[in-house]
């Protein structure tokens, strides 16, 4: 209890925690008054409201990962790793902890940041479109929660393989935004075994008008497979290594 | 330099197999291009140097610069809502390459190096206020 306990007020006590998720809750209403006012622009029809709020996702997923990088490769930076393993030198289960104490910190900030993405553009899109069932609306903003808890575990992941923060966030930022939508566009066969693109069948919600390739429920599968893939990899290096 | 180098070097393998993997179809090689897409590349390295100075941090220039270059892009989408965000300088740099242009290609380049010129010269005078502790 008390390493988890340790851990959690480490992440609290760490500003650039706070500027990230602030930034990233800024960028996501932003973003979503954008999104939604130039769908209504330019839509004919009813447009879906839950399909348009994680519209912002793709941005939002930038924040948490450099959140979950943060968490990790701050330690690094200025030698905190040596003190916080000499309080505690069973290195499995303090990465263990840091990594349960990074979840109960973005569990609710994702339910946050859901929130009010969807609240953006239903408030934007009340007066046109179809009403959301509340049953929908929990799987999609649970899913969502999910998605974006798994996208910063990976990244703290990565964080603690690399222990440096550039490299990490060049090859996590560069994978999300470059490599991904590429794959997804040459390789369509190999979207539902890829982290970032079965994750996205975990929020968004169904359309009668698109080939969903995963339930939501194979998506969160696929994505938890991968983000313990690289958390056992983190464990493995970190006990291994000199820190 | 070393980013005009690079460039340079990036560009001409990428013309080069477009021209040998498609043949004929390819488009014709216009030198002008080349020297616009050159321009852009540097001007987008000096860019994320003036960013890099004035926030202190490697994070948020790589953030902010790979995400908005990817295909995912904050400028193309504002681009979408209101006609000033082509003046933001990835969109205006891109018309001195691009086919598809919203400005003539010199204007292009001017609007980027004004705001390259504007971050450096803030860069400048933070660098030389600020106390060198972070």
């Amino acid at each position: 209890m008390k390493p988890l306990c340790a851990e959690v007020y480490k992440l609290l006590t760490l500003p650039s925690v706070w500027i990230t998720l602030a930034g990233t809750f800024l960028l996501n209403v932003v973003l979503c008054t954008v999104i939604a006012s130039s769908a209504l622009n330019g839509a004919a029809g009813t447009p879906d409201i839950l399909s348009f709020s994680f519209a912002s996702m793709g941005y939002v997923q930038a924040g948490f990962v450099i959140l979950g990088i943060l968490a990790v490769c701050s330690e690094y930076a200025g030698g905190q790793i040596r003190t916080t393993l000499i309080a505690m030198p069973w290195r499995c289960f303090q990465l263990s902890a840091k990594l349960l104490a990074l979840s109960i910190i973005t569990i609710p900030a994702a339910c946050m940041i859901a929130s009010a993405s969807i609240l953006c553009s239903w408030i934007w899109m009340r007066d046109t479109s179809a009403a959301i069932a509340i049953s929908t609306l929990a799987k999609s903003l649970a899913g969502a929660t999910g998605y974006l808890t798994f996208t910063t575990l990976l990244s703290a992941a990565v964080g603690g393989l690399f222990k440096r923060m550039i490299p990490a966030l060049a090859v996590l930022i560069g994978y999300y935004f470059v490599v991904s939508p590429l794959t997804d566009r040459l390789l369509p066969g190999l979207v539902p075994f890829l982290p970032v693109t079965a994750g996205y069948y975990m929020y968004m919600p169904s359309s009668s008008d698109s080939l969903h390739v995963l339930t939501p429920l194979q998506g969160t599968g696929v994505t938890a497979l991968w983000t313990l893939i690289f958390i056992a990899a983190a464990v493995v290096v970190y006990r291994r290594r000199d820190a | 330099m070393i980013s005009l180098v690079l460039s340079v070097a990036a560009i001409l393998t990428t013309v080069s197999s477009t021209m040998l993997i498609l043949g004929d179809h390819s488009p014709a090689f216009e030198p002008s291009r080349l020297i616009g897409a050159v321009c852009y590349w540097v001007l987008t390295a000096l860019l994320a140097m003036g960013i890099t100075l004035i926030t202190r941090s490697g994070i948020i220039p790589l953030a902010i610069l790979i995400i908005n270059s990817s295909l995912v892009s904050f400028s193309f989408i504002l681009s979408k809502v209101t006609p000033l965000a082509y003046y933001l300088p990835d969109r205006a740099g891109a018309d001195m390459f691009m086919l598809d242009r919203y400005s003539p290609p010199l204007t292009g380049g001017l609007v980027m190096l004004a705001w390259v010129v504007v971050i450096f010269g803030a860069a400048a005078i933070l660098f030389l206020r600020r106390d060198i502790a972070s």
